[in-house]
């Protein structure tokens, strides 16, 4: 496809490489945390992590929503699927997330009615076609996801649509980051930030993993050239002693965001005091609920959230990954108890997840073209 | 996971977005062609600055924001189609 293969190009990618070992200090270590999920794919993907030196180490971050959800919030979901009556929709993403007692498509199976939508204006589509049924959406993503959530629910109020109800399970990038730079155990010199969450939210959110913490963030695309790029950047950065927030992904993100986009946000959402993040604890403000004049929307209002919870299972070291203590095939359980076919640990469930990525292309060499 | 998309992706992990080329919109709603050629409808409630021959980024069947700069020159080229003005 043309439009990603300048940017997947072989020669370009070597060139980059070359690059980044021209700039890699033999006399330090850089360990850079890809933020998002989408890249941690990509690298492996791409194997990108080959072409690099020694002394280049990437983390893998927190950035797969599906991922960090604790086993709870899924298991308070399910509880809702088992209303005789209720219709339970979700991203296909979501089908596989192992709650205590079975994912999604289990409940299917044991007859609830859980429908894969790929949009939640197709939730709200199904709800105006069943209006004798309540429909919930299990909104679950970060602040790229969250604004189709929003326009759906302001579509929901215009029309008047009161079978509709959203199980708030948006998160937010930043606090996330705030929460790792605050680690005791921290070893991180530098972000990979993310790309379209960035689209939204714009580059000034991360100013103050510059200003506060002194390590650079570099917004980056999704392509081989794009991360290749990125890396070189934060390099030069570190090199020249420079902290700072860039923009790679200058053909997709403005600097500001999409203002519409966040007050569209701003209108349908509050932040939580604190919610939960599978392998990282209880993280202040880094979570969305819906606010007042949406309580009619809301399934955790409206419908309730019951049923017995439990806790992640202790075996998997998602925590540990996901901190960047320990890579994914140094988990106990990689490859052997936990597999993307049979995840165990949540790392394992997303195609994103650190551990599914490693996992998938684990055998594969480098290779700049995959399209 | 992917929820059918053919590269494997987690389109909410993922971070994905996709380009698509608005061919008419109409109020909150756009016609678009997508990068493999084929069409759809999406809403664009978040872009108001989008017209037929924009590019606008596409996560979940919402538009989250507009494509510039260089790159986006040869993605209209491989779109390029009669819009709807």
């Amino acid at each position: 496809m043309k439009y990603v293969d300048e940017f997947r190009d072989g020669d370009t990618i070597r060139a980059l490489a070359d690059e980044i070992r021209r700039l890699a200090d033999p006399g330090r270590t850089y360990r850079i945390m890809e933020i998002c999920g989408g890249h941690t794919h990509a690298i492996f993907r791409f194997g990108l992590h080959q072409l690099l030196p020694a002394n280049i180490e990437l983390v893998h971050g927190p950035g797969c929503p599906v991922c960090v959800l604790p086993m709870g919030r899924m298991d308070a979901g399910l509880a809702m699927a088992e209303r005789e009556d209720l219709i339970f929709t979700a991203f296909g993403d979501m089908m596989r997330v192992p709650g205590s007692a079975g994912s999604p498509l289990e409940s299917k199976a044991r007859g609830a009615d859980v429908r894969m939508v790929y949009s939640p204006l197709d939730a709200l589509r199904i709800a105006e076609e069943h209006p004798d049924r309540p429909v919930m959406f299990f909104a679950i993503g970060f602040e790229t996801t969250a604004p189709s959530t929003a326009v759906t629910l302001l579509r929901a109020r215009e029309r008047g649509v009161a079978n509709f109800f959203v199980f708030c399970n948006h998160v937010l990038v930043t606090p996330a980051i705030l929460a790792i730079l605050e680690m005791d155990d921290l070893r991180l010199d530098a972000f990979i930030g993310p790309g379209h969450v960035s689209t939204v939210i714009g580059c000034e959110p991360y100013r103050f993993i510059a200003e506060d913490f002194g390590r650079p963030l570099v917004v980056s695309g999704f392509e081989p050239v794009d991360l290749m790029q990125s890396i070189a950047m934060i390099l030069r950065q570190m090199n020249e002693g420079r902290a700072e927030i860039e923009n790679q992904y200058g053909r997709a993100v403005p600097w500001n965001g999409n203002p519409v986009a966040k007050a569209a946000l701003d209108l349908v959402f509050e932040e939580r005091e604190t919610f939960e993040w599978r392998g990282l604890g209880g993280i202040p403000r880094s979570a969305w609920r819906l606010r007042e004049a949406f309580a009619a929307f809301d399934a955790e209002r409206t419908i309730g959230v019951h049923g017995p919870t439990f806790p992640d299972p202790v075996e998997a070291q998602c925590g540990e990954v996901l901190k960047g203590a320990l890579e994914p095939t140094e988990c106990r359980l990689f490859g052997k108890g936990c597999t993307p076919e049979r995840p165990v640990g949540a790392l394992m469930v997303s195609s994103e997840g650190a551990c599914a990525a490693r996992y998938r292309y684990a055998d594969l060499t480098v290779g700049a073209t995959d399209a | 996971m992917s929820g059918g998309d053919p590269t494997g992706r987690c389109a909410a992990c993922g971070d994905v977005a996709d380009p698509m080329l608005v061919l008419a919109r109409h109020g909150g709603e756009a016609r678009v062609r997508t990068a493999e050629g084929g069409e759809r409808t999406v809403a664009v409630d978040l872009v108001p600055e989008a017209v037929p021959g924009s590019l606008i980024l596409v996560h979940q069947g919402v538009a989250i924001g507009t494509l510039g700069g260089d790159a986006v020159r040869d993605l209209r080229d491989l779109l390029a189609v009669e819009t709807t003005r």
